[in-house]
């Protein structure tokens, strides 16, 4: 007996959900950018000194005191920018994978992808790689890991506990690779390996602000691209061939993007976790099915998520800083235990 | 949904080798085991980040502690050995008892959330509530217990009731937010980090002499109940109403054994901190050895968790000089694929 995703709505409920009205879909996700954007002006203005409003945001246009402009352009605008653009990477691969998988549990950061890509960033790392370059390695250890499971997937069966369990295991070994790598860089490369592992986004720099958008640059409109034939996917691959989707070539192509995603996400922010589990969830919960429309609310909830959690981390113990890893693994992991028990229920 | 792929072609043979094949098995093995657990010892005590000639470690061992080896050997590699040797024991001998209180191949004090528990409740009472580190093998226990506790629960929550892989699951998601919550407490509390740190990935280092003789005791207990639970568990893995045909009350045994399990596990997490699959593996491995009779499976598994745990030491402490990789982590790197295996096997049914 495979268990059945709760938030893929059977065919009865989707018929239920279908007469959303359009102005909602594209109301919903205009909300969200806005409230993205709110929360990027209100980071501005926050942090270990507050500077008013105002003067934060003409400290970005580069007006100003200098001291204003420094710690606005050159400490808080890019670690803005990298928490934005790594939520939505997340959020992204999380909805394409769980879409793909038919899984809500199998989300990046839960069976191991994100664990593939942090090993291949901490290899690269002691290899003593550019910045710039680690979310190529991020990507290619994200591709290999979804390839591993991809391929345990075909011995299990995509939709039940034990595709997510053998994640799990997956996840288990990447992270004792982790591990036992750091344990082999060179004493000088240690700092940046340890930085990065926590999860957090302090001292984002401009050089990750570019690899991050270079990466999204590529990835989203990639996702976004194939999400039409998702739809098709998602009601059984006997439907998909029969409206004239390549039922093989889509899924490989799907996978390929959401493992880039997550590459991108974790080489420039390290593994935080959850993010790309809850994001689809709630841009499911908001907009129904799969559509463009949600794939741009979970990006977009990711974002809000990752932005958020960043804040609470440097703000709620001031003036100890926890890494926004830290924080949404916290308030997370419950929400992981709770799924859990409601995919029992159905 | 659709449906699940056809069936395996190809299923794992049921070990039933002749009796007296079986019988010369049954007594070699853990001879042969044995003489293993000697040698990881003589290897623990003999290979370190200290280069020692092997004389000098002969000498130091009885040597009144005036030189430099002296002191390694008495004071740091000694303990530490002796802590795998106990720790590995009670992990191993965990894992069997769960694995058959649940007929579950997946159980073991890492799947059922028992040894993340524990090292919550560790960090919880020591970092934040100022707890003497002496107790922490009660508050391993207590951590342990209610970890297996809420695993068993969420598992039993499902309509289709209490699927192996299921219950694993329930206790690794357990496992997932324990760890991540001790996570959050330990970069709050930064003084006690990197000790804590250290121990929480499963380590033997820096273990304190002091720290092993007070849970003795504690461990005959254990491995006495676990040999008196051997019978009950042979009659359970015949299905519950054989068991109960035989004179057995299997939630008694069940209860009993598990009670067991989460002590044995609370020594050894105190002991070595969460190390992570070793309780998994052993059994298997010993199954494989003896076949499944639990007196045997019993002794093979506590000979054989200390091979296991003390080797992933010795290996830490050589792999990466000049630091040391926690013994735990090399149990997980060995452990998880068996973890994948398994549940990516058709035979373990959902």
């Amino acid at each position: 007996m495979s268990i059945t995703t709760p938030t893929l709505p059977s065919p009865a409920e989707e018929t239920a959900r279908r007469p959303l009205l359009p102005a909602r879909r594209l109301l919903l996700p205009a909300a969200l950018a806005l409230a993205v954007l709110a929360g990027m002006v209100l980071a501005l203005t926050m942090g270990s000194s507050q500077i008013p409003l105002w003067r934060a945001l003409t400290a970005a246009l580069g007006v100003g005191e200098g001291g204003d402009v420094f710690v606005v352009r050159e400490l808080r605008l890019p670690r803005i920018l990298v928490a934005v653009a790594v939520g939505g990477c997340l959020g992204a691969s999380g909805l394409l994978l769980q879409g793909l998988m038919r899984n809500p549990l199998a989300s990046p950061d839960i069976v191991g992808v994100t664990g593939g890509a942090s090993l291949a960033t901490v290899v690269a790392i002691g290899a003593g790689t550019a910045p710039v370059l680690l979310p190529v390695a991020a990507g290619a250890g994200a591709l290999l890991a979804t390839a591993v499971l991809h391929r345990l997937a075909h011995h299990t069966g995509s939709g039940g506990a034990r595709l997510v369990l053998v994640g799990i295991g997956l996840h288990a070994i990447t992270n004792a690779g982790v591990t036992l790598v750091i344990a082999r860089i060179p004493v000088d490369r240690l700092g940046a390996a340890e930085v990065w592992l926590a999860g957090s986004l302090h001292a984002r720099t401009w050089v990750h602000v570019t690899a991050v958008l270079v990466g999204a640059a590529v990835t989203v409109p990639l996702a976004f691209w194939l999400l039409r034939r998702l739809g098709a996917l998602e009601l059984g691959d006997e439907l998909a061939v029969g409206v004239g989707v390549p039922v093989t070539r889509t899924r490989t192509a799907l996978l390929v993007a959401s493992a880039l995603l997550a590459g991108v996400a974790v080489a420039v922010a390290g593994p935080i976790g959850f993010v790309a589990l809850g994001a689809p969830h709630i841009a499911r919960r908001l907009v129904g099915p799969t559509s463009p429309a949600t794939l741009a609310t979970a990006a977009l909830v990711g974002a809000l998520l990752v932005l958020a959690a960043d804040l609470i981390g440097q703000r709620l113990l001031a003036p100890t800083a926890l890494p926004a890893g830290v924080v949404t693994a916290a308030l997370g992991a419950p929400y992981l235990l709770w799924l859990l028990h409601r995919m029992g229920r159905r | 949904m659709t449906t699940t792929a056809p069936p395996p072609t190809r299923t794992a043979p049921e070990r039933a080798p002749s009796a007296g094949a079986g019988a010369l098995r049954t007594v070699v093995t853990p001879v042969v085991l044995a003489v293993l657990l000697v040698a990881a010892l003589a290897a623990s005590i003999a290979i370190g980040s200290v280069p020692l000639p092997l004389g000098e470690v002969v000498a130091a061992l009885g040597g009144a502690r005036e030189l430099d080896s002296h002191l390694i050997v008495q004071d740091l590699r000694l303990p530490r050995t002796l802590s795998g040797v106990v720790a590995g024991s009670c992990l191993a001998v965990a894992g069997v008892l769960l694995q058959g209180a649940t007929r579950n191949p997946l159980a073991s004090p890492t799947l059922l959330g028992i040894t993340s528990g524990g090292g919550f409740a560790v960090v919880l009472g020591v970092a934040v509530l100022g707890m003497p580190s002496s107790y922490a093998v009660w508050a391993a226990f207590l951590g342990g217990a209610g970890a297996a506790g809420l695993a068993l629960a969420l598992a039993g929550s499902g309509r289709d009731g209490m699927s192996p892989v299921r219950l694993a699951l329930s206790g690794a998601v357990i496992s997932l937010l324990l760890s991540s919550w001790t996570r959050a407490i330990l970069s709050l509390n930064e003084t006690h980090s990197d000790e804590v740190r250290h121990w929480l990935a499963g380590s033997l280092a820096g273990r304190d002499a002091a720290a092993l003789p007070p849970l003795l005791p504690l461990l005959l207990v254990g491995l006495v109940a676990a040999v008196l639970l051997a019978r009950p568990l042979d009659a359970l893995s015949l299905g519950d109403e054989t068991a109960v045909g035989l004179g057995q009350r299997p939630g008694r045994v069940r209860l009993l054994a598990g009670a067991v399990a989460v002590g044995l596990s609370a020594i050894a997490v105190a002991l070595a901190g969460p190390i992570a699959f070793l309780g998994l593996i052993v059994p298997h491995l010993a199954r494989f050895l003896v076949g499944s009779r639990h007196r045997d499976v019993l002794l093979a598994s506590a000979l054989l968790g200390p091979v296991v745990l003390l080797t992933a030491d010795v290996v830490g402490r050589v792999v990466a000089p000049p630091t040391e990789v926690q013994a735990g982590v090399l149990t997980a790197l060995i452990g998880a694929p068996v973890l994948v295996r398994i549940a990516s096997r058709k035979k373990v049914g959902l």
